[in-house]
């Protein structure tokens, strides 16, 4: 084994994004979110802190909700990344990208994609009416600046009875 | 500023890693507290070791009236696992680590590790005295908590150790009750002080073995003896928990920053833990 440290040694990955299998070669110092954004286009996840403390990177990567600023590249070699462009099919919003216009849980936006990819896997599990204090909870997780968090709350209720509406018709989706 | 990247694919294989490249190396797992430093540049490793797939060491297993913890088992797994009453503290602390995104990645063994003074798991592994089990490519070692700890993000590890595993002891007998409290600004922030209790208490509900343990008020977590001392043997009277709450007082050394003055960190340790006590004690 070679033990001169060597930088820069590229690093081959594969992983599925949003269904599709995708293989890259990387520098191992680039995060999840950098990779996505710069080499895939994928520019739904937002960058801001890079310490994990404000959310707008967050995506869910093998069926978890993750911080991708804190997520080497590398680190997802082998798993799957659902990013927001994932969520529109065929150009028709989901039911919490619907509850999120009419709720108006987005101002700039900027928060927008993490809050949507959170709440998304939130919503996916839910198996039951959560009661403000836990959405309140869940929607901790990501810094907003415009909304004051309100229309985000209102957002999600929203999403949850229209599922509920939906669910009880016996049509699918979240 | 980039790095060499190497994921082992056994744990010999990683301890052969630490062994050769000692502090040029860095263990990683979910990154959630050395990813920040990084990106802080307040650390610059020259090789990164991933650990995270080392599933092996992902485990919780109660056995004995004792519980050991795997240094991967993810705080979200911590979250989620029904302990026994002995140890249900341990998922309630797990539960208000930061937020739901960083629990899904973040590790027990890089929390204990990391040895932040303001680090739950931390102060948990020290107020329920585990033992820390510690392993190189010469050999395990067992260190107790109690003197894991140096000092802020300083732990007693050698260049070339990996924290595999903490094992707590079973509690003396009788009925466990236990509690936990963080006082944070926001949700998910980082303690400015975090009081963790558990009691033992016989058929008269005597507290016949209590455990504190205080976070965010020293450069090393805290159990605080004295006020252990001063509930053991009550029925948690007014006049114990008051006792205990100076005792536990003078056991602190909280530092003064820019989330709370020395002062106020030493106010909310005597107001929390009375609160704490009783709600063991409930």
């Amino acid at each position: 084994m070679n033990d001169t440290a060597q930088a820069s040694e590229l690093v081959e990955i594969a992983f599925d994004v949003n269904g599709t299998e995708r293989r890259l070669v990387v520098d191992p110092s680039r995060s999840l979110v950098d990779v996505l954004r710069r080499d895939l286009g994928l520019t739904g996840a937002h960058v801001s802190c890079e310490i994990g403390v404000c959310g707008v990177c967050t995506l869910v990567m093998n069926d978890e909700p993750v911080r991708a600023c804190l997520v080497l590249a590398v680190q997802a070699d082998g798993g799957s990344v659902r990013t927001v462009e994932g969520l529109a099919q065929d150009g028709e919003l989901t039911s919490l990208q619907e509850a999120f216009r009419e709720a108006h849980g987005l101002q700039c936006g900027f928060c927008t994609p993490g809050f949507l990819m959170l709440l998304s896997w939130y919503l996916e599990r839910l198996d039951r009416t959560p009661d403000d204090d836990e959405i309140r909870e869940i929607v901790s997780s990501n810094l907003c600046r415009c909304t004051g968090y309100q229309g985000i709350v209102d957002a999600v209720r929203l999403a949850v009875s229209t599922r509920t509406t939906l669910a009880a018709d016996g049509s699918a989706g979240t | 500023m980039s790095f060499r990247y190497v994921c082992p694919h056994s744990l010999d294989e990683a301890l052969a890693l630490f062994a050769d490249l000692g502090d040029r190396a860095k263990a990683i797992a979910g990154g959630q507290s050395l990813l920040p430093l990084m990106n802080l540049r307040l650390a610059a490793p020259e090789v990164l070791v991933d650990i995270g797939r080392l599933r092996e060491l992902a485990f919780v297993s109660e056995h004995d009236g004792g519980v050991s913890i795997g240094a991967l088992t993810r705080h979200r797994d911590l979250e989620t696992t029904t302990f026994s009453p002995s140890f249900g503290v341990i998922a309630d602390v797990a539960a208000r680590i930061g937020h739901l995104p960083i629990r899904t990645l973040g590790t027990f063994g890089g929390s204990v590790a990391h040895a932040d003074p303001a680090g739950d798991l931390p102060m948990v592994v020290r107020a329920l005295d585990a033992d820390i089990v510690v392993r190189s490519s010469r050999g395990e070692r067992v260190i107790p908590s109690s003197s894991f700890f140096a000092m802020p993000f300083v732990t007693v590890l050698d260049d070339d150790e990996l924290l595999v595993e903490a094992r707590f002891p079973a509690p003396p007998p009788g009925k466990v009750g236990s509690a936990f409290s963080k006082s944070v600004r926001r949700a998910g922030d980082f303690a400015i002080v975090s009081v963790l209790v558990r009691l033992v208490l016989d058929g008269a509900g005597t507290i016949t073995d209590a455990r504190i343990g205080l976070g965010g008020v020293g450069g090393t977590p805290i159990r605080a003896q004295d006020a252990e001392r001063c509930l053991s043997g009550t029925s948690g009277t007014q006049e114990a928990l008051e006792e205990a709450a100076e005792a536990a007082a003078r056991d602190a050394h909280p530092p003064s920053d820019v989330h709370a003055s020395s002062e106020f960190r030493l106010h909310l340790v005597r107001t929390l833990l009375p609160v704490v006590v009783r709600k063991a004690l409930a």
